[in-house]
């Protein structure tokens, strides 16, 4: 392979369609198959004697790489998943396999590394899961559904300013990410900027920017958000926090597509979709004269409502389902699956945080759980005490059957546990009683009213 | 300017997105150098901790388009897919050399030169193209 296909195994390894290198105890390339060449937009030629890590670029590489392994320990390495970054910048997911490389006196020479391009594997699985998938954004609530449908039409029509709506953690940069992604401004940058974070000197400087000289301390021009943002996305988070005096510069900003950086002369044009989001109800803020009524019509050319968690708790174990994936990848952990006890909490809590939140009870939970299942005791105190006192009210039915169990023992001792008279007095049927003594775990005396103690004497 | 030089085994480190350690090299005075441990987590994370650590330039391996767009979003001038030996590639750097051509990464060599002149020429190119 190093020079040509001549014998009979570089013959088959040129025509095998997963990738091919072999090392020697230098970790420098040895030999690089037309597949290695395609999957890792490399050529044979540039691949040759080269450190393997600089060709392969593999995310396991640094700290856990399967050749180093395998010549360590002298044993194999079987379809390990990772993922290479090809000459083009693009993450490919692979499966990986080592050998040891011996001479013809069984001399250890190198390692030989075969991958395998997951690529297609990876779209069909992000297709099928796609179905409850926009983005970041996950869910199979139909009120998400719609949401969906939404961002997917705003997305198409790339100059469109957009105002996200929702409580805190309902995922709006999520929503707003996902808009920027599926346009055609997708190559172009996603810049976000919190305009509740910054007082509002800082935060006109930072949207706008600034020339040199134009206040003590400018030394150099500073490029502001809406010029990085080039021919992308700007989306401005907590927009309802933003001064009077902001927000009359941001509503010329949308209305000439321009803007004036501080201390500039001439104003720059301005490309950049602006996508707004914020938690508090800016209609209602409008009404009493906090936002300008003219921003307000500007920015919510079309308006998406984020709907909160306890409104879509069928999403909650889909959710789980992808933190714990996350997770599992980001802390290298193995975690299976939640408990379907540590499940019940989790839907009957009302998640005031929404999605954050719970993502940050999975992520407390990996920390605390030693094992491989999430249970109720990885939980927080204040979720496990919300699911006890879901429990006596969640339905009708329970609420029923205990009433009636308290109503059954005060009349059973009231006639001295006399099942006949506490039937007649309650107005059933005694067989009826005797079900529901049954059916509601209504223990009974030893002795009752059926038997008098000077009977049995 | 501050530098950070993502470095692994005295090289730079193959894979920004996974890189462990980062040396930051101060234009003006380059023989006082700092060594960063990289935190772990979204690689976002690292352009986080780079900025506010006030690097202005981060020079590193292979990185993904997106970490790559977000870290030029944040301000950092990015020479990527530069490999080689960390000190030749510092020198280099210090010494204001167009190390690009020297030091890219196997494959990588056109995209330098695109990078050069401006933002975003990273993760554009086909796979196959430079070759």
């Amino acid at each position: 392979m190093s020079g040509g296909a001549t014998t009979p195994t570089d013959a088959i390894l040129e025509s095998i369609c997963d990738g091919v290198f072999t090392v020697d105890k230098q970790w420098r390339i040895t030999s690089f198959n037309r597949a290695a060449e395609q999957i890792t937009g490399t050529s044979r030629e540039q691949a040759l004697g080269q450190p393997c890590s600089e060709v392969f670029r593999c995310n396991l590489c640094e700290t856990a790489c399967p050749l180093r392994q395998t010549l360590r320990d002298n044993r194999p390495t079987v379809n390990r998943d990772a993922y290479i970054i090809n000459a083009a910048g693009e993450q490919v997911p692979i499966s990986i396999s080592t050998a040891v490389l011996r001479d013809g006196a069984g001399n250890i020479i190198g390692g030989a590394e075969t991958f395998r391009d997951l690529s297609e594997v990876e779209a069909l699985r992000r297709q099928i899961s796609g179905r409850h998938r926009l983005g970041d954004l996950v869910s199979r609530s139909p009120a998400m559904h719609a949401v969906f449908e939404l961002i997917t039409a705003v997305a198409a029509s790339s100059d469109t300013t957009v105002l996200i709506q929702g409580e805190t953690g309902t995922g709006k940069e999520l929503a707003a990410r996902a808009i920027h992604n599926l346009s055609s401004r997708a190559t172009a940058p996603f810049v976000a900027v919190n305009c509740g974070a910054l007082p509002d000197n800082l935060l006109e400087s930072e949207l706008f920017g600034y020339k040199k000289g134009a206040f003590t301390g400018a030394e150099r021009d500073k490029p502001g958000r809406f010029e990085l943002a080039g021919t992308g996305s700007i989306f401005l988070d907590e927009i309802g926090e933003i001064s009077p005096a902001l927000q009359v510069r941001l509503l010329r900003v949308l209305q000439e597509r321009t803007f004036e950086p501080l201390g500039a002369t001439t104003s720059q044009p301005c490309h950049a979709r602006v996508i707004a989001a914020t938690n508090r109800d800016l209609q209602q803020m409008v009404d009493e004269g906090r936002f300008r009524r003219d921003l307000f019509y500007r920015i919510q050319v079309v308006q998406i409502d984020l709907p909160p968690l306890r409104r879509r708790s069928e999403d909650i174990p889909l959710l789980c389902e992808h933190f714990i994936t996350h997770f599992n990848k980001v802390l290298r952990r193995d975690i299976r699956a939640i408990t379907p006890a540590a499940m019940g909490c989790l839907m009957t809590y009302r998640w005031p945080g929404n999605i954050r939140e719970l993502e940050n009870i999975i992520e407390r939970a990996f920390v605390i759980c030693p094992g491989n299942y999430i249970d109720v005791e990885h939980l927080p105190p204040h979720l496990r005490r919300c699911a006890q006192a879901a429990v006596g009210t969640t339905t009708i039915d329970t609420a029923r059957h205990q009433s009636e169990r308290e109503l059954i023992i005060a009349t059973l001792k009231r006639t001295g546990y006399n099942r006949s008279a506490c039937a007649r007095e309650l107005g059933i049927h005694k067989t009826t009683l005797y079900r529901k003594i049954k059916a509601l775990g209504i223990e009974l005396p030893a002795s009752d009213g059926r038997r008098r103690s000077d009977d049995i004497s | 300017m501050k530098a950070a030089f993502t470095v692994w085994n005295n090289r730079i480190a193959p894979v920004f997105d996974v890189a462990g350690t980062a040396l930051i090299v101060d234009e003006k005075d380059s023989s006082a150098r700092a060594t960063l441990s990289l935190p772990d987590g979204p690689a976002f994370a690292r352009i986080d901790f780079l900025c506010r650590n006030g690097v202005d330039i981060l020079i590193c391996g292979a990185i993904t388009g997106r970490l790559h767009n977000y870290a030029v979003n944040s301000g950092l001038e990015v020479h990527p897919f530069v490999a080689g030996e960390q000190e030749q590639v510092i020198t280099a750097w210090l010494q204001h050399q167009p190390f690009e051509q020297q030091f890219h990464m196997p494959g990588c060599g056109r995209r330098w030169r695109q990078q050069r002149q401006g933002r975003g020429g990273c993760g554009r190119q086909r796979p196959g193209q430079d070759r």
